[in-house]
């Protein structure tokens, strides 16, 4: 069984409203040099499967079918094996 | 002499702001709106944090527009006797600020929801928003929200005491059909129902109002009186202007 | 067709949609080749979308004066005279296509829009209405574009603050693959602080406020770039998706509405941005403009000059400012937490000159981009002639028909969807979704008010394009004076299928003939809409599908009809049950045939609308709900479910009384002590009503034909939904 932790964020350039949002109360509270690039969602998943390259392409499936709009996402992965 | 001064706390996004302000000023305040970006002017008697989406309500409701100058002045303004309101977005933001606990977190089942709901008068109390409703009392308010379901680690036990309002048919998810929650002083509520939109037959109910007259009458058995004209004056006429003057773009 | 470096400039004006025809039109005008931006602008200025070229005419033909009408079509909003000094603003517009793509964001992104429009008028906005048209709702695919489109449109609206008042969810096979999303958006505005889009004075200053400008929806972008030399491609997955922000759309709208001092014009960015808005700006000014794009705040980095010019950025307005008054509109702005800059000036030229990097990157007449398209005449069929239904015996048990009618998609219960809608903010709203026949809200500090109804439906206006807008029309009218409101204006949206289809073309022009001879019938103008074409997909076009929005004013809410009975009440049938087939719910239902054209009469219509607003200013009629989809049995169902109490009516009914649909129909209770004196009124408006029953008990009977419990209807109508 595997752990997926699937981010998803903002396709570059897509405008991010709420990266703008958390940037503009950061930058108020006077934290001016940090830079918010991205606001996005995190996805936690369990996969019953044996090995981590399946667990990865179930959940590209998955991305590519539902969880994911490619127009205005993209997204990563991280894939580790649970007791 | 003057009526008291209520201030309405407008944030980037708050969408509630002249609504409050009506309805205070129906009950006998002088309410006029304030910038969230600047600490509360000292003459204040009742602070009203607006519904609404401030910041978008981006990232979590509430979260961002808690860190504002107006809501870090809120404490003292209670420490002096002063009275607070947080509807909706409000009473996120007060939750997200520390002045009541616990969280408000999204609608189970999931989604914005508006609805008509009856909420129950359930608490003895002898809170100043309360004072014009008797005990066990029903009262018709609009819901409007998407995280509105009350939460504590404690479970209601730890707050049935400060709970003074309860879903008949709870809408959210909240633990123990909170609607609403008093702080240890009573002087701040915060309220997921509108009552500032149930002030008036014409629009479906006026029960929302006896918060609002309850605690002008509060005021003036207990502060004392405020003199000079009044400092606001807003044209009713005028759709026009909002002085949500915000900090400003960096 | 791929092109090459050798591609001529007309193959490629070709390729990027222009005809032959208007690129010779070009050329002759320009007396020489537009470069390639020209192109460009071109290429999107004079699509259907932006140019109306195929409907103008057609639109033109709407009666559009009246002594309400304070801005009709070409405004930024149609605004109307709803008393005590206030114009309501409103206006209806599409967003089909891009919901199609992506649902949440189409929708959220088709709000935002008309929005803009409202408040380019110099209006706040009080109402948002929705007409949605899908497929079947069992299908997945449904099912993922309704959720979204619900999510986006309420997504939005609630952030931004104005109340979602109802609206008309229709449910066809053929609207699977193309689903409309059309919204109407209303705001209030002084009648001396409504705004223009005309830029004069030449030397007044240009501003650009809002949102930044990224490479969202660039309409032509790839061909553009192809134009330059660039990788099509690349270019092609360079631009975005819209994405709506209703925080910066609530801020734009707070610092839009708050500033006035100074302000000459302004203008929504919205299809073709820039290109489109300065073009307009100065051609309704009969001006000009130079405008610098490197001063427009921009997003991404590396914006090509045709790429910032066609940017279709969400949340973003143009203004004409005095040039005095430019510090002044730069701090104002910024400080409401917009962004604001100064990207050019008004000229007395008549062109709009671009600049960008030193260099003049457009020069171009502005009156020929923005209303020079050469009208496009299409080829015109013959349409077949509706199919009546074929005889079918009316079924034994009756109140089972009613029970399925209840729970058919289109008349079911969707409370589910107007709950995803904040429906209170701004403390306005007297009746909003399912609490009347149409939406009521209140003037300022005022016992007036006004009503609005939208309506739409593509299945009357398939069995006949030129009768089914003027029964939508009839149905609206009926819907207002049974909130008691008296209809004053309209706004219109009409979505159709290729002209380039004669059938398709023919039932276009049928449409707005029907509406404009509907219009003139009932006296009321049209103060603007929308028109979107090209509604099809493999499977077919959609059903030629007016939306009709349409005001009314009310004197005194305090009088108007009580959304629920009250036991002991008189029910009161005002005008004559049909006895024949009529295109309606119940012969689809029966026969699964659309059925031949629908049954008008808006003479008819008026006459009930006269009486029963005139009975309801007294606030002797207690309730009223008008026969619309369902018929007159549908209608009293439906009030009995959301009165929670029964009713008994007698008389003489068979199943075409019961469920067929028409005009001149509705319900009224009034109390024992005034029904009569009711009755007798009727007669002055030349309308036939009649005593037929009582509201009491928890039965819901229409005598020797139905008997059914208050808890089998609800039950039906709450369980249809999806």
């Amino acid at each position: 069984m595997f752990r997926v932790e699937l981010a998803v964020r903002p396709r570059p350039g897509v405008k991010d409203p709420q990266a703008e949002a958390v940037q503009e109360s950061l930058t108020r509270l006077g934290h001016g040099g940090v830079n918010v690039d991205a606001v996005g969602r995190l996805l936690s998943l369990t996969i019953e499967c044996d090995t981590a390259e399946e667990a990865e392409r179930i959940t590209a499936g998955l991305c590519d079918q539902l969880l994911v709009n490619p127009s205005l996402e993209t997204y990563s992965v991280s894939v580790g094996e649970v007791a | 002499m003057s009526d008291p001064r209520a201030s309405v706390i407008v944030f980037p996004g708050s969408n509630g702001d002249r609504d409050l302000l009506e309805a205070l000023g129906t009950a006998g305040f002088d309410p006029f709106l304030h910038p969230s970006h600047r600490p509360l002017p000292d003459d204040t008697a009742l602070a009203g944090l607006p519904g609404g989406f401030s910041f978008g309500d981006y990232w979590r409701a509430g979260m961002l527009a808690s860190q504002e100058p107006a809501v870090r002045s809120l404490a003292g303004l209670v420490d002096a006797g002063g009275l607070v309101i947080g509807i909706c977005n409000g009473f996120q933001i007060l939750v997200e600020a520390g002045l009541l606990p616990g969280a408000l977190s999204y609608n189970d089942p999931a989604g914005f929801r508006h609805r008509w709901v009856i909420v129950r008068y359930a608490l003895e109390t002898n809170s100043p928003w309360f004072r014009d409703i008797p005990k066990g009392a029903t009262l018709h308010l609009p819901i409007a929200h998407g995280e509105g379901s009350y939460f504590h680690p404690g479970g209601f036990d730890a707050v049935r005491a400060q709970a003074p309002l309860l879903y008949e048919e709870n809408p959210n998810g909240s633990v123990g059909d909170v609607a609403a929650l008093l702080d240890g002083t009573g002087r701040v509520l915060g309220i997921m129902p509108h009552p500032e939109r149930a002030s008036d037959p014409d629009l479906g109910s006026e029960d929302g109002s006896m918060l609002f007259s309850g605690a002008r009458s509060w005021v003036d058995s207990h502060s004392k009186p405020l003199d000079g004209p009044p400092t606001t004056v807003h044209d009713p006429n005028d759709l026009r202007v909002t002085p949500s003057i915000t900090g400003g773009l960096p | 067709m791929t092109l090459s470096t050798e591609t001529t400039t007309r193959e490629l004006g070709i390729a990027m949609g222009l005809t032959g025809a208007e690129f010779d039109h070009i050329m002759a005008e320009l007396g020489r080749e537009p470069n390639r931006v020209e192109l460009a602008i071109f290429a999107g200025m004079w699509s259907e979308h932006c140019s109306y070229k195929s409907t103008r005419e057609l639109l033109s033909a709407l009666p559009t004066t009246g002594d309400r009408v304070l801005a009709g079509p070409g405004a930024h909003a149609g605004a109307v005279d709803v008393g005590e000094g206030w114009a309501l603003a409103f206006k209806i517009e599409s967003h089909n296509h891009p919901s199609a793509v992506e649902p949440y964001q189409g929708a959220a992104t088709g709000v935002g829009g008309i929005l803009r429009d409202v408040v380019a008028q110099g209006a706040r906005p009080v109402a948002v209405m929705d007409a949605l048209c899908f497929g079947d709702p069992a299908t997945p695919r449904t099912r993922w574009l309704q959720d979204g489109v619900v999510a986006g449109i309420g997504g939005y609206g609630n952030s931004y603050g104005v109340p979602n008042v109802g609206g008309v969810t229709v449910y066809d096979q053929r609207y699977e693959g193309n689903p409309l999303v059309n919204a109407l958006a209303a705001g209030l505005v002084r009648h001396d602080r409504m705004r223009t889009a005309a830029a004069t004075g030449p030397g007044n200053a240009l501003l650009i406020v809002g949102a930044t400008t990224g490479r969202d929806g660039i309409l032509g972008a790839a061909f553009a770039s192809e134009a330059l030399g660039e990788d099509h491609e690349h270019a092609a997955r360079r631009s975005h998706v819209q994405v709506g922000d209703p925080f910066m759309g609530k801020k734009l709208m707070e610092a839009m509405l708050s500033f006035e001092d100074g302000l000459v014009a302004c203008q929504d960015l919205g299809a073709c941005g820039i290109a489109c808005a300065t073009s307009e700006m100065a051609a309704a000014g009969g001006s000009g403009f130079d405008v610098d794009l490197a001063a427009v705040p921009q997003r991404e980095a590396g914006m090509e000059p045709f790429e910032i010019l066609l940017s279709e950025s969400q949340e973003r307005f143009m203004l004409v400012v005095e040039r005095d008054q430019v510090s002044v509109a730069l701090a104002h702005f910024r400080a409401h937490g917009v962004h604001a800059a100064l990207c050019g000036s008004v000229t007395d030229s008549g062109r709009m000159r671009v600049h960008h990097g030193g260099e003049t990157i457009v020069d171009l007449p502005a009156a020929l981009v923005a209303d020079g398209t050469p009208s496009q005449a299409w080829e015109r069929g013959v349409l077949p002639t509706p199919l009546a239904y074929p005889g079918f015996a009316a079924p034994a048990d009756l109140g089972a028909v009613l029970l399925d009618l209840l729970a058919t998609p289109g008349i079911a219960d969707i409370s589910w969807l107007y709950e995803r809608y904040d429906q209170t903010v701004g403390n306005r709203t007297v009746r909003g979704p399912g609490q009347g026949e149409a939406a009521v809200q209140r003037l300022p500090h005022s016992v007036a008010g006004y009503a609005i109804s939208l309506v739409g439906d593509g299945t009357r206006c398939n069995a006949d394009p030129y009768l089914g807008p003027q029964s939508l029309l009839g149905e609206a009218v009926r819907n207002l004076a049974c909130v008691g409101a008296t209809a004053v204006a309209v706004s219109d949206g009409i979505n159709a299928g290729s002209p380039s289809n004669p059938a398709e073309f023919t039932r276009l022009v049928e449409t707005i003939r029907g509406l404009g001879d509907g219009l003139r019938t009932l006296g009321i103008p049209v103060t603007g809409g929308n028109c979107s074409l090209y509604n099809e997909s493999p499977t077919g076009p959609i059903p030629p599908t007016p939306i009709i929005g349409v005001v009314g004013v009310i004197d005194d809410i305090a009088t108007i009809p009580s959304p629920v009975m009250t036991s002991g009440e008189v029910v009161l049938l005002v005008g004559t049950p049909p006895r024949e087939p009529s295109p309606s719910a119940y012969g689809r239902l029966m026969t699964g045939w659309e059925g031949p054209a629908p049954v008008v009469d808006l003479e008819g219509d008026r006459r009930l609308a006269d009486f029963l607003v005139a009975q309801s200013a007294t606030g002797r009629i207690r309730t009223a709900k008008d026969a619309g989809s369902g018929g007159l049995a549908v209608a009293l169902a439906k009030l009995a479910i959301r009165s929670r109490i029964g009713v008994e009516v007698g008389g003489d009914w068979n199943d075409w009384a019961l469920f067929g649909e028409g005009s001149g129909m509705a319900w009224a209770t009034a109390t024992e002590e005034e029904a009569d004196s009711i009755v007798e009124a009727g007669e002055g408006f030349g309308v036939r009503i009649e005593r037929v029953g009582t509201v009491a008990g928890a039965r819901f009977v229409i005598a020797g034909v139905i008997d059914l419990s208050l808890n089998e209807l609800a039950a039906a109508y709450s369980g249809g939904a999806m």
